[in-house]
């Protein structure tokens, strides 16, 4: 009836069009598990005495993450790969990945979730050398599997751990046992701190990240996809295993510090960046190592209000890198503001931060998360506030008085107006969290404290220093060691070289390189 | 001050680097112009012997179109002979040999240390270097990407002793490559690039015969910072004053040659140095091309066809319009467009609305050297063929009345800043985290919004679209004498200077394309990358001002009361044609049928003739198809652009009216009749001529030799330095030219890289003497850059003869 080639073009637009059919329904999916969750409470979904399914907010929340993100990339991929030979073998991959991730969101099985997160790196894996002639591409994803591969065994051994010792892999069974004990044994801490090794593994923590900035040699919808549906997962396991972390002093301490420092360092970089998917790889790292640090202070809910939020904006920041140049469009036409004195500066920041901490004192306690008497919630809250101060400091000064008094006025009242419905909603998105998540309250260790206050102490300092002063002496002393990303990955990847080295494909800067193979040559 | 040698070899090496625009700028540059002095086949073989690149395509390719007829057998036989071959079967077969493959450059001392590396197991000595510098060129470069700019930049002695002094303390290179110690070794070098340069080149004791062929081969190994610094070069002499590391590209050519030495005397051993020595000193001689130079013979036969059929087509085309249906003698509307070959679709459609519609071809920035500076702004923006002219009119934006200009400039600027303070709030260090726990949520709507293309209200720098429809733009300082000159030279150069119709419009284009950084290079190319729109209208502006009238009445130039001037865009992407204002006083009903009517049959016949069909044209309903493309954040094939383009007509439109083009032809209207001195002409082939050469040689290159002179594919760009160039991937060289998607579908080329062919409608005296004239033209003529023929003479009468 039809030409092969037509035959060919209307299977693959079929194909296309059942991927996105399947991404809704896991958002389908989703809502009827938050339907039953609202309904129910946390409880699992079983059949006979197996538990299919656990139903409760983190995992409706991930679920309804997974299902929009992937919606999303599948359409956005559908057009965009027009033309590529590999397109429908990026298809499947893709599906197989987002199949794995829906598994582990929906488990409460350690091993199961263990063996989908392994699964997600074998799927990854044909995406991330979507172009395998070349070279930077094969070597960032042979990093990526090796420390993976680590991450693995530490995650499988883990599992090993506390089904030796509990008898159980049920992570609900394991939540409730370690509810009613007072200390962890030495082989359950043992687990703790794998996982946590796991974790700083796969969410790209420094030094381990180099992956994560050199697989921008993968289509931008590949970016997308690892940046809001993969890295994170690592966060998503700290969360659904927050009985058994808490429990482990030291690795809280310890992931707090990994996570400070990655968050510190990388944010700096971050900023020297001089090209768009890079400076969003960077910040992933950053946001990564933060969300890291709320978890090893206990502020669970905040850290999957983070997880989500990120992943939803870089997915988006990804997949609309095209208008970079729209941006500094932006950036050149603005009209520059006079620069401003440190004195004033510093008096809008203080304004700013003033009012958003003031918003949280005027609060009834009914709509409060946490009160100031929790120092992780403080010392996150306050982080929020030195923000918004930022914001109001670096928001442009209005005509001045002598445009007359509401000209003048307005915009110092509209930023301040800005600045507390920000915070406000900050506030809510916080309390809603924390009442559906519904997690026992941890006291923070003292470590973990510090190492959160010490290191966002230090950006602030930082990021003051060189806003008020780009061209001085602690500048010019930091941005070559910021540029070069403290050389922090040069030598893991000497090190991986040696080790087990990547095979990379010969010869490809002086040949002209295989741009399609006549595989969908449809003519 | 005297010459050395070493400096004149130095100018010519950096003087064949052709500089490539800034993304927001894109215009289209003849790569291959630094080499326009040698003929066309020296060029490819000084090309290969310097870089490996190729200047023709493979042979299996030529066979192909000969198989496909696209290479006329009786033509190709005869190419064959010529180059003495006995036909074109053998010539083809022996050019398919497989001993002919592989291009021999001549080897940089990068390349002797990679011959003897594992490359299955470390990155290469070229990619090392390359990769490195690219990233210092772009921290130094960078216009608004990074928001910690390097805090030493502005400092003395410009781009190499920045770079000296941060190579010098990273350790990157170093620990990657596995030679300990390169750093300290960049840390002694000497403090000037004239002093590297010279200190180098004695010290790796090179012939001074293989010097201008070393620095060429280092330059082409980081072709796309090369390609900016040439541009930086090229832009200095107009700038407010003149940078302190000018000419910049002799301080790259340094920092090239500076990893070449230091690799040499820290990487390499005994052995290895006196082996690359020795192949200089032998004198490597240019060797054979790949693919080889009996090519050429299949190259021409190719351009001989295609020139076979079109000027077939034009002879049909004179006997056609002799026909006794001359139109009257005053038309009812009269359309000025870009000389683009994508307005020909669109003259067609209109065309076909009435007889009595007549079109006119002429460069899209209408004669108007206009620098563009928005309401509000202090951005001004070449709306110029920038290239080759600069901007002497300073043109910006004005509304009805103060107060409304007041209000306008304060919404623009409120949402500018407004966006700058996101930016800045998004990207801090610290501030970072909170905005995504904060205003980081606002990302679902936009995800479901750019998914959906909902609600996606343009915005013209801040702006609302309905904001912007009140402003006007205006030359303030231009006075009613210059304006009158301008007009009359805009006026003359299109040959429209009687008969005029009541309704006179001016059609600029532009494209639109979302989520496209390179959607500059789909507009128009005379005005430097931007929309037509401003310059359509401050020129239909002009000359509804009586003042301007009367001034132009002496000149010879009589415009009727009745008539009046309008505006028009050509939004090429969705073939849309829609007047720019509504003219006040005028009846506009059959002017917006017309219209109407040519968007309908262009959208209908959309897919560009000859070219394949674009993803997602349904034929059902191709405008609303079209629309959305434009729309669509993932599409990356958003149009064709003038891929195919092959040949400029330089004739009155009555003699192409009948033809379908196949939108490969750029057309440029010239009435030789009122060309007495053919002066008119040398400014078209001065002019426009050039910038049609410049744009069909961006797109040959781009199909040539992808790797070097396209930016490769789009899946993977990566914005650098704002809107620098871009990335393929995650670092590596600066990557200029068009993408891989501009001019492949997926299975094939759809440019077919031919030379361009101009043909002239003038008297053969005139067509000599503007050769004579333009010293670069004859160049690029006597070289085989292009061909230049006379159109076969027609028996039909000019429009103004038979009025006469």
């Amino acid at each position: 009836m039809f030409q092969p080639a037509h035959r060919h073009a209307l299977l693959t637009n079929l194909a296309w069009r059942l991927a996105e059919v399947m991404c809704m329904g896991l958002l389908v999916a989703a809502s009827g598990l938050g339907l039953l969750v609202a309904r129910q409470g946390a409880h699992n979904l079983t059949w006979g005495d197996l538990t299919l399914v656990r139903a409760d907010t983190l995992s409706v929340a991930m679920l309804a993450l997974l299902g929009f993100v992937a919606w999303v990339i599948v359409r956005y991929a559908g057009v965009y790969l027009t033309g590529e030979a590999r397109r429908m073998r990026y298809l499947g991959s893709l599906l197989a990945t987002v199949a794995a991730i829906a598994v582990l969101a929906l488990t409460d099985n350690l091993l199961v979730l263990a063996l989908a997160w392994v699964t997600t790196d074998l799927t990854l894996h044909p995406l991330l050398t979507f172009f395998r002639e070349r070279r930077p591409a094969m070597l960032a994803a042979h990093k990526k599997l090796l420390l993976s591969g680590v991450a693995n065994v530490a995650m499988l051994g883990a599992t090993t751990l506390i089904w030796q010792t509990l008898g159980t892999v049920q992570i609900s069974v394991l939540s409730q046992t370690l509810a009613h004990s007072a200390t962890l044994s030495p082989t359950l801490e043992g687990a703790a701190a794998l996982i946590g090794l796991a974790v700083i593994l796969k969410c790209a923590q420094l030094p381990f990240h180099g992956w994560l900035i050199q697989v921008m040699e993968a289509p931008t919808p590949v970016s997308a996809l690892l940046h809001a549906g993969i890295v994170n997962i690592g966060g998503f396991v700290l969360i659904r295993l927050s009985a058994l972390m808490t429990q482990a002093p030291e690795v809280q301490t310890a992931l707090a510090w990994v996570g400070g420092v990655t968050a510190l360092l990388a944010a700096l970089v971050a900023m020297t960046r001089i090209s768009i998917k890079v400076q969003l790889a960077w910040s992933t790292c950053a946001q990564m190592g933060f969300m890291m640090l709320e978890c090893a202070l206990g502020a669970y809910e905040v850290a999957l209000l983070h997880l989500l939020a990120h992943s939803l904006y870089k997915a988006h920041a990804f997949l609309s890198s095209g208008q970079a140049v729209d941006a500094s469009r932006i950036r050149q036409m603005a009209p520059q503001d006079a620069p401003r004195p440190a004195w004033a500066w510093g008096a809008r920041m203080v304004v700013g931060s003033g009012l958003a901490l003031g918003l949280h004192a005027a609060l009834p306690p009914w709509l409060a998360p946490n009160g100031w008497s929790d120092p992780a919630h403080a010392l996150l809250y306050t982080t929020v506030a030195l923000a918004l101060g930022y914001k109001l400091a670096m928001a442009p000064s209005g005509p001045g008085l002598q445009a007359g008094l509401l000209q003048g006025i307005l915009p110092a009242l509209t930023s301040g107006a800005r600045v507390l419905l920000i915070a406000g909603g900050y506030l809510l998105l916080h309390k809603a969290f924390a009442t559906m998540l519904a997690l026992p309250h941890w006291p923070s260790q003292p470590g973990a404290l510090v190492a959160a206050a010490l290191c966002i102490g230090l950006l602030l300092a930082a990021q003051g220093a060189i806003c008020l002063s780009p061209n001085g002496r602690f500048s010019r002393w930091l941005y070559p060691q910021a540029f070069a990303g403290f050389h922090l990955d040069e030598g893991f990847t000497r090190l991986t070289q040696w080790l087990w080295p990547a095979r990379l494909p010969a010869g490809q800067q002086r040949s002209r390189p295989v741009m399609w193979s006549s595989a969908e040559q449809a003519s | 001050m005297t010459l050395t040698p070493l400096t004149t070899v130095i100018d010519t090496v950096c003087r064949r680097v052709m500089p490539s625009w800034p993304l927001d700028r894109a215009i289209a540059v003849n790569p291959y112009a630094g080499l326009c002095d040698m003929p066309i086949e020296a060029a490819a073989r000084h090309l290969a012997h310097v870089s490996g690149s190729p200047m023709l395509m493979p042979a299996t390719w030529y066979e192909a179109q000969w198989q496909a007829g696209r290479i006329a057998p009786d033509i190709a036989d005869a190419q064959a002979r010529a180059h003495g071959w006995p036909d074109a079967r053998t010539l083809l077969q022996a050019a398919k040999a497989p001993s002919r493959s592989a291009p021999l450059a001549v080897p940089l001392v990068t390349d002797v240390l990679d011959a003897v590396r594992q490359l299955e197991r470390t990155l290469s000595c070229r990619h090392i270097v390359t990769h490195a510098i690219s990233q210092h060129c772009a921290a130094y470069f960078d216009q608004g990407q990074a928001r910690w700019a390097p805090p030493d930049r502005t400092d003395d002695g410009g781009l190499y002793a920045h770079w000296r002094a941060h190579a010098a303390a990273d350790k990157g290179p170093a620990l990657l490559s596995g030679m300990g110690g390169l750093h300290h070794a960049i840390g002694q070098l000497p403090d000037t690039p004239q002093a590297l340069i010279e200190a180098a080149l004695r010290a790796m004791r090179l012939p001074s015969s293989a010097w201008a062929d070393y620095l060429g081969a280092l330059l082409a190994s980081v072709q796309g910072w090369a390609s900016w610094c040439a541009y930086l070069d090229a832009q200095a002499p107009h700038a407010a004053q003149q940078p302190a590391d000018h000419p910049v590209l002799h301080h790259l050519l340094a920092i090239r040659l500076a990893w070449d030495w230091v690799l040499f005397e820290r990487g390499a051993d005994q052995a290895l140095r006196a082996q690359w020595l020795a192949q200089w000193q032998q004198g490597l001689s240019p060797g054979e091309a790949a693919p080889p130079a009996m090519l050429w013979a299949m190259q021409e036969a190719l351009e001989l066809t295609y020139q076979r059929e079109t000027e077939a087509a034009l002879a049909r085309a004179a006997s056609a319009s002799a026909e006794p249906t001359a139109p009257r003698c005053r038309p009812r509307l009269q359309a000025a467009f870009c000389i683009d070959v994508r307005s020909e679709r669109m003259r067609r459609a209109l065309e076909a609305g009435d007889p009595d519609i007549q079109t006119i071809g002429f460069a899209g920035f209408f004669g108007l050297p206009m620098a563009f500076t928005p309401l509000g702004t202090t951005h001004a923006q070449p709306h110029l063929p920038a290239a080759l002219i600069q901007p002497t009119l300073q043109a910006s934006e004005a509304a009805a009345t103060p107060d409304e200009q007041a209000l306008l400039t304060r919404h623009r600027q409120q949402a500018l800043t407004q966006a700058r303070a996101e930016q800045d709030f998004k990207q801090g260090a610290l501030s970072g985290f909170s905005f995504v726990e904060t205003l980081g949520w606002a990302a679902a709507w936009k995800l479901l919004r750019d998914t959906l293309h909902l609600a996606d209200a343009p915005r013209h720098d801040g702006l609302t679209e309905r904001d912007y429809r009140r402003l006007r733009p205006v030359a303030p300082a231009l006075t009613d004498h210059d304006a009158v000159a301008l007009a009359h030279k805009a006026l003359s150069g299109m040959a429209l200077t009687r008969d005029f119709a009541p309704i006179v419009m001016f059609v600029g284009h532009t494209a639109r394309s979302a989520n496209n950084p390179q959607v500059a290079s789909l507009r128009c190319g005379a005005c430097c990358g931007q929309s037509g729109e401003v310059n359509a209208r401050l020129l239909a502006d002009l000359l509804n001002r009586p003042a301007v009238r009367r001034g132009l009445s002496p000149l010879g130039i009589d415009i009727p009361a009745d008539t009046h001037f309008v505006a028009a865009l050509h939004n090429t992407t969705t073939d849309e044609l829609t007047l720019t204002d509504a003219p006040a006083g005028l009846a506009i009903d059959q002017l917006e049928a017309w219209l109407t009517r040519a968007t309908r049959d262009a959208q209908a016949q959309a897919q560009h003739p000859g070219l394949p069909d674009l993803p997602g044209a349904k034929p059902r309903n191709p405008a609303r198809a079209l629309i959305r493309r434009s729309h669509d954040w993932a599409q990356t094939r958003p149009e064709w652009g003038l891929a195919n383009n092959a040949a400029l007509i330089i004739a009155p439109r009555a003699r192409t009216r009948s033809l379908n083009l196949q939108g490969r032809v750029f057309l440029h209207d010239h009435d030789a009749t009122q060309d007495p001195d053919g002066a008119l002409l040398t400014g078209i082939l001065s002019g426009p001529l050039m910038v049609a050469h410049a744009i069909n040689m961006h797109y040959n290159a781009a199909v040539l030799d992808h790797p070097r002179w396209g930016s490769g594919n789009k899946l993977l760009h990566n914005v650098v330095g704002g809107h620098i160039g871009v990335f393929e991937g995650n670092g590596g060289d600066l990557r200029t030219g068009l993408s891989l998607q501009s001019v492949h579908d997926g299975s094939d080329w759809v440019h077919t890289p031919q030379r361009l062919t101009v043909w002239i409608d003038a008297p053969q005296a005139h067509i000599e003497q503007a050769v004579r004239r333009l010293p670069g033209l004859q160049q690029l003529v006597q070289g085989r850059w292009l061909h230049l023929r006379a159109m076969p003479p027609a028996t039909v009468p000019s429009r103004h003869q038979a009025c006469a």
